[in-house]
């Protein structure tokens, strides 16, 4: 009886922390398919409106394509550079590894406003500061913590006999990279790169500050829409689409990687 | 190239960070041989291996195979066959891709390799048309796939790491006999590194025993087992291993034991028979199947029973004498009168080192 009782509160317990924690995205969603002019909740018709707007809209349109743009460049060379950084610090195991893996991940100590300032003044020197590459870079510097760690943690799980019984059957270095390491690991670079994207996609702070006027990504755009004309519906339909594709990411790469357990 | 051996590892040095891990190794193999490093972990034996493999260098020395330095080649260029503890089969090839890898890696033409593959996984038993991957097998079936892949690309040297201390008990005596019969139909000079002696002196032509870096002794495992170069190698090998009974000359014809008791034993095992000046400390290795436990006669070694072990077909009698521990093997028919016996060595020339340097006199 009291076993039953406490499956009971259990469950309840773990409904209301979900409904908690995904309720905002809940609220997001319905209200994209309201009628309605301006946000409002819950929605009291249906429509596909907003989404058709946020097709029509150029300056979102512009700002997708800046933010798809720039995540895909970034995060190719963070999950390149983290990969290479990762290998070498796994398999070489040189005597300063512990303190290069703590500076890898540093930038996820420090609140991304600081860094950001940091940034700003170095590119102003520099004199890249509202220029793409600029963007990059910085982007680059935001996302290869969260992939140096995940490529840490794969070579880290890739048996190093893998590599010798390999030499030894005659694979030249190139061909054990290729043939071995690589397909090995393969769960883990879609993780990482998955992860990069996100990171890089999401971020609105270090963006403002770096991109100037020239290269304003989508949450940026997003975030200014809000504040000069309040939530607009255009937003939220984005948003709820945003949403929509970072869902399929993460079902897909938790089915074929198992995404989480290299979190 | 007659008169040289096939293998020849000539004074190889390799140290880790600022340790020595390898002494001036010299080891010469003959081809067709299997020979066994063993040794406690840490006695240098896997790094020898590796050399051997390719996959590090040693600081100094030389490695010649077949009549080549290899020293400084490649693994890949070597063509030396590999077998890990934890098999180290690729987890995401099939068993029959695993086998067939160095053969890819040769270039083999599909119908040549498909064919090799087939031998291969035959010849350590296995079924050819096993579909599944590696990680759905059995230990003991997964080192038989490792065997397979290593053995495929017919190396000139079939190197093994510990290949059997993953496997339980009943496995690991199954397959130790497989790889001498497998070795035995193939001929592949084969190099084996254990740190478990029955394995080692069970499969090998000779035995190289290893001990902080350096090779005490490399013979066949009779001479190792009945002429022991030191004292560590008599403690070592065997099972159980040889007691080692300390005790100092008091005289040309008495021992003074560790309690300070002393021994007078039959000529052949006195003091004066064997060398040792009074004073020197020494220890008698003493195989526990060659003493003979009685309860009258000259020259026992008076010892109190402690504990009596069955084992089916014999007993191990655990005896306390002048202060040590000595272990006796006695048919599992004897009986054992009472707590006070006597220990009888056998009337030979006995195994004698010096106690400090362990050497033997």
């Amino acid at each position: 009886m009291t076993s039953r009782f406490s499956k009971a509160m259990l469950l309840a317990a773990v409904l209301a922390i979900l409904l908690f924690l995904l309720a905002p995205i809940l609220v997001l969603i319905l209200s994209a398919f309201d009628s309605g002019n301006v946000f409002r909740f819950p929605p009291r018709g249906l429509s596909l409106r907003w989404f058709e707007a946020a097709f029509n809209h150029s300056e979102y349109r512009s700002s997708l394509w800046i933010s798809t743009v720039l995540g895909l460049l970034s995060t190719a060379i963070a999950v390149g550079l983290a990969s290479l950084a990762a290998f070498g610090l796994v398999r070489g195991k040189p005597s300063y590894r512990l303190a290069m893996e703590v500076l890898l991940l540093a930038p996820l100590t420090l609140p991304l406003v600081v860094w950001a300032i940091a940034l700003l003044s170095i590119y102003a020197q520099l004199g890249i500061n509202g220029t793409l590459p600029g963007l990059i870079l910085a982007h680059v510097t935001i996302t290869m913590p969260f992939a140096a760690r995940i490529m840490i943690a794969t070579f880290g799980e890739i048996d190093p006999n893998l590599e010798a019984a390999a030499k030894s059957l005659g694979a030249s270095p190139w061909q054990v990279v290729r043939r071995i390491t690589l397909p090995l690991a393969l769960p883990g670079l879609l993780s990482s790169t998955a992860i990069a994207f996100l990171v890089s996609f999401n971020d609105v702070v270090v963006t403002t500050l770096i991109a100037g006027a020239g290269w304003i990504t989508f949450p940026v755009r997003t975030f200014s829409r809000l504040r000069t004309e309040g939530i607009d519906p255009t937003t939220i339909a984005i948003g709820a689409m945003i949403v929509a594709f970072t869902i399929l990411v993460i079902v897909f790469g938790q089915r074929l990687f198992q995404l989480s357990r290299r979190l | 190239m007659t008169g040289s051996p096939y293998l020849h590892i000539r004074s190889v040095q390799k140290s880790y960070k600022g340790a020595l891990a390898l002494h001036d190794i010299d080891l010469a193999v003959e081809q067709g041989e299997f020979v066994s490093l063993l040794g406690p972990s840490g006695c240098g034996k896997s790094t020898l291996l590796q050399i051997l493999a390719g996959l590090l260098e040693p600081d100094r020395g030389q490695i010649q195979l077949d009549g080549a330095d290899i020293t400084h080649l490649p693994p890949w260029r070597r063509n030396i066959g590999l077998v890990f503890q934890n098999y180290a089969l690729f987890p995401h090839l099939s068993i029959r891709q695993n086998v067939r890898f160095g053969l890819d890696m040769l270039g083999m033409g599909r119908a040549e390799a498909e064919k090799r593959v087939d031998e291969s996984l035959e010849m350590v038993g296995l079924d050819p048309s096993l579909s599944r991957r590696p990680g759905e097998l059995s230990g003991g079936q997964q080192q038989r796939v490792a065997i397979a892949r290593a053995i495929a690309i017919r190396p000139r040297l079939l190197l093994m790491d510990e290949p059997l201390s993953n496997l339980d008990a009943v496995l690991r005596h199954k397959v130790r006999l497989e790889l001498r019969e497998l070795h035995d139909r193939t001929g592949i000079t084969t190099i084996m590194v254990t740190h478990d002696q029955a394995e080692a002196l069970a499969t090998s032509d000779r035995i190289a025993v290893m001990q902080s870096g350096r090779i005490l002794q490399f013979e066949a495992p009779e001479t190792l087992y009945g002429a022991p170069a030191t004292a560590f190698i008599a403690g070592f090998v065997g099972s159980p291993p040889a007691n080692l009974l300390p005790v100092t000359a008091s005289g040309p014809d008495s021992w003074t034991l560790a309690d300070g008791q002393v021994w007078q034993p039959a000529a052949i095992l006195a003091p004066k028979a064997n060398g040792a000046e009074a004073g020197r400390a020494c220890l008698i290795a003493l195989r526990p199947e060659t003493l003979s436990i009685g309860t009258t006669g000259e020259g026992g070694l008076p010892a109190r029973v402690a504990a009596v072990e069955f084992n089916g077909g014999d007993r191990l009698v655990h005896a306390e004498t002048g202060g040590t521990r000595i272990t006796v093997r006695i048919a599992a028919s004897q009986a054992i009168t009472g707590p006070d016996i006597l220990l009888f060595p056998p009337q030979q020339a006995p195994v004698l080192f010096d106690a400090a340097t362990g050497t033997r006199l």
